[in-house]
């Protein structure tokens, strides 16, 4: 009791008398704990953070029914695709047919849920999303072609004609721009077809995509579930490496200020020669000496890497913010991680220079060689 | 007698200047490594968004709308115009020809299919392409095809060669026929009649192509009767993410804007080039392709930025942690100096010229082991090693000088402080 009484009077003591010196030593511990703390959650969520940015790519997944592409899915399978992707993706119908313009050419006509369709195909550059029934977004070339900008264009299918009011221009560079999209109820009131096809965008990695691929084959044994290849092949090797780059940059960071703290704290514990003298000359025995300076820099360093990790989750979440533009999951297990990490290297650090110390005379130091 | 103490300080502390040359080299390594990758990565990770496909496509101006759903093509091969395949070399000759990764035309038609020797046919789609077909544009050589721009394609099999007789089935059309790499078939259309071919291998691209043929162009231009015709062209660009300058209208821009628009490799201007350089030819950026490549390489880039803020700021640390170690372990000699009539200036000069070679030694060291650490990581990690600009070496020298002087400024300081007297009696 009376040795941990004087043990911390002298721990305290040495943080008042050599205030800067300690603060210097704190300080270096705190930096170094804070970018290693900001680096490991960053690491811990670059999956997930990345994964969103594909997401912009669109479907990863392609729904439709197994009897071929123009045959029409069942009538719940929106529903039942939605209800197996959960939050966890984006689905949007789309109904297609082939329909006669005015001038007797060949157009295809998609109905759409234009508000899924926004969500998950948000390359999609569109002057005016249609609001009221009739109304029709029509890609490009196909605006330019049946000239709908001055007037309406009248589609025939089956028998059945129908005329659209263009609301708005779709840009995307492929197929889309010779379309043209209604909403789903005046497609299927029209050309009395649903859904042909349901695009899906799964926001998980690679396996979780698989997964979710024959979680959808089973909820719909009716229907065909294709992977988009080049989708999650582009997103699988893009991660794979810029996570493989992080993880490398990672590791090299931490082992740098991992080496500065061990040079910070060798430096606070050589600056205290003499105080160690004067110790042993008191008659401290050797392995109380060790203790106290071994204490020293476990205190110092678990306080340091304390308000450092604290330091790090703020930058952590900044550099999120700033890169991301989301806010972070903070991953609280990072925490004893760096506490332990601090604490060994600590050790490592206080018991360099006592060995150094430990065959020193305490009558040579003291008197100054 | 400044350059024998200096001489001195070197020779007798050997173990102490390797400490502190220790830290700088380390410092310097991961500084140079992280400048290194982080000026390549953007490069290399748009390399891998390729992968997405072909991020620009050249389509005959006059023609009339497609009528493709999920890949398949209901347009009848008589309606609309074509390209020339004499003019594709012309890509090679745009401004930014250096950045055109790769190109492939792309030719459908209608084919009846059937076995060799046996009557049943079978009505599918064949699609001409390039594989890897050797092109010359003046005297620049280069390859062009499907195996560079659609990297997903899987063949279980060979390739066809580009000038050969041979096809690709697809996956789930040679499912369905039971055919198999090596068998015989023969290909009807009205144009060419009857034409033996052998199957190369088995496709899969997870798209149309699993349903129907994919063989070499010329191929494909014989059976459907259009000789150097091409519908389309994809074309596969390194480009630079858009911003808001790329947006806009060429046509509205003051001369010098355009030319500062012209020659940046936005997909835009990119496709301007292209429909420049192709006679009746449209050009237009894939939006969901290149759209987002830009976003996800100023993600990857701007975590890189911040990675070598992070590795510059332990670099600081590490260095000005030894240099502290080194300067309070001469607190005693700065004191005896002080005592024999050493000015402040003299004093810190020596030290500072100290810390300055140390830093243009190990600073040198350390840039060339960090070049090579950031070749190897191009090597394992993306199968091409990361060059290291020679430029990198003046600027990682004066980091680390700059950091080194910092680092030990502030404890020379603090020895200063104290007068020699206690300084020497060591009673501080």
């Amino acid at each position: 009791m009376i040795r941990l009484r004087l043990f911390s009077r002298i721990l305290v003591r040495s943080v008042i008398v050599r205030r800067g010196p300690t603060l210097t030593a704190l300080l270096g511990i705190m930096t170094a704990a804070s970018v290693a703390t900001a680096m490991l959650n960053l690491y811990a969520d670059f999956d997930a953070r990345m994964q969103n940015e594909f997401r912009g790519y669109g479907s990863n997944v392609i729904v439709t029914s197994a009897l071929g592409p123009w045959h029409a899915l069942p009538a719940d399978a929106l529903s039942r695709v939605d209800s197996v992707i959960g939050s966890g993706g984006t689905a949007a119908p789309f109904g297609y047919i082939v329909a006669t313009a005015p001038d007797g050419s060949a157009v295809v006509v998609s109905g759409t849920d234009f508000n899924r369709a926004q969500k998950l195909n948000s390359w999609w550059s569109v002057s005016g999303w249609p609001q009221n029934s009739a109304e029709g977004l029509l890609g490009k070339r196909a605006s330019t072609i049946l000239g709908a900008s001055d007037h309406p264009v009248t589609l025939e299918y089956q028998g059945k004609s129908l005329q659209i009011t263009q609301r708005g221009i779709l840009s995307t560079g492929a197929a889309e721009e010779s379309r043209i999209y209604l909403s789903m109820q005046d497609f299927t009131t029209w050309a009395g077809t649903g859904p042909t096809a349901i695009e899906v965008a799964v926001n998980r990695s690679t396996a979780g995509v698989n997964q979710a691929i024959s979680a959808l084959q089973a909820a719909l044994p009716e229907a065909q579930v294709t992977p988009i290849r080049q989708a999650i092949e582009a997103q699988s090797s893009v991660l794979r490496k810029s996570r493989a780059v992080f993880f490398f940059c990672t590791v090299l960071i931490i082992a740098t200020v991992g080496l500065c703290m061990v040079g910070t704290l060798t430096a606070s514990v050589l600056e205290r020669s003499k105080d160690f003298a004067l110790m042993k000359a008191l008659g401290a025995s050797s392995n109380a000496l060790n203790a106290f300076f071994v204490a020293e820099a476990a205190a110092l360093s678990l306080l340091g890497a304390g308000a450092g990790a604290m330091a790090g989750i703020v930058i952590a979440r900044w550099i999120a913010h700033a890169n991301f533009h989301s806010a972070m999951e903070i991953k609280y297990e990072i925490l004893p991680v760096i506490l332990l990490g601090s604490l060994c290297t600590s050790l490592v650090a206080a018991l360099f220079p006592l060995s150094l110390l430990k065959h020193i005379q305490p009558a040579e130091l003291l008197k100054g060689n | 007698m400044f350059f024998l103490l200096l001489y001195n300080s070197f020779r007798r502390q050997r173990r102490r200047k390797l400490l502190a040359g220790a830290a700088v080299f380390l410092a310097m390594v991961v500084v140079t490594a992280m400048i290194a990758v982080g000026s390549d990565i953007g490069d290399k990770m748009n390399r891998e968004l390729r992968t997405y496909g072909a991020n620009l496509v050249i389509y005959p101006q006059e023609d009339n709308l497609d009528v493709e759903v999920g890949g398949i093509n209901l347009k009848p091969l008589s309606a609309g115009a074509f390209l020339r395949e004499s003019d594709l070399p012309k890509i090679k000759s745009i401004f930014w020809h250096n950045n055109i990764y790769g190109f492939a035309p792309f030719l459908t038609a209608p084919v009846l299919l059937g076995r060799s020797g046996e009557p049943a046919l079978t009505s599918v789609d064949i699609e001409g392409t390039y594989f890897a077909k050797s092109l010359n544009f003046g005297k620049d050589n280069f390859t062009a095809g499907v195996r560079k721009i659609d990297p997903w394609w899987h063949v279980e099999g060979d390739w066809p060669a580009d000038d050969s007789e041979s096809l690709m089935v697809g996956e789930k059309l040679a499912t369905r026929l039971g055919l198999k790499t090596g068998d015989h078939v023969v290909l009807k259309t009205e144009a060419a009649g009857v034409t033996n071919s052998t199957v190369a291998g088995i496709l899969r691209t997870g798209g149309s192509e699993d349903q129907g043929l994919v063989a070499p162009l010329s191929l494909v231009q014989r059976l459907a009767g259009k000789p150097g015709a091409v519908r389309r062209v994809l074309v596969s660009a390194l480009t630079k993410p858009e911003d808001a300058f790329a947006r806009k209208d060429p046509s509205r821009l003051q001369p010098q804007d355009y030319d500062r628009w012209y020659c940046s490799p936005y997909a835009n201007s990119i496709a301007l080039q292209l429909r420049e350089a192709i006679p009746h030819a449209q050009a237009e950026q894939v939006r969901q392709v290149a759209q987002n490549e830009g976003q996800v390489l100023s993600r990857i880039s701007g975590l890189m930025w911040f990675l070598g803020l992070a590795s510059i700021c332990a670099a600081v640390l590490a260095v000005a942690a030894a240099m502290t170690t080194s300067v309070v372990q001469r607190q005693r000699e700065v004191g005896l100096m002080k005592s024999l009539g050493g000015t402040d200036s003299t004093i810190a000069a020596l030290f500072l010229t100290e810390s300055g070679l140390l830093a243009l030694f190990a600073g040198s060291a350390g840039f060339l082991v960090g070049a090579l650490l950031a070749r190897r990581m191009g090597v394992v990690i993306f199968g091409s090693s990361i060059s290291v600009e020679p430029v990198l070496l003046p600027v990682t020298l004066v980091i680390a000088i700059v950091i080194t002087l910092l680092g030990s400024a502030i404890s020379i300081r603090r020895a200063m402080r104290f007068d020699p007297s206690i300084l020497l009696r060591a009673d501080q």
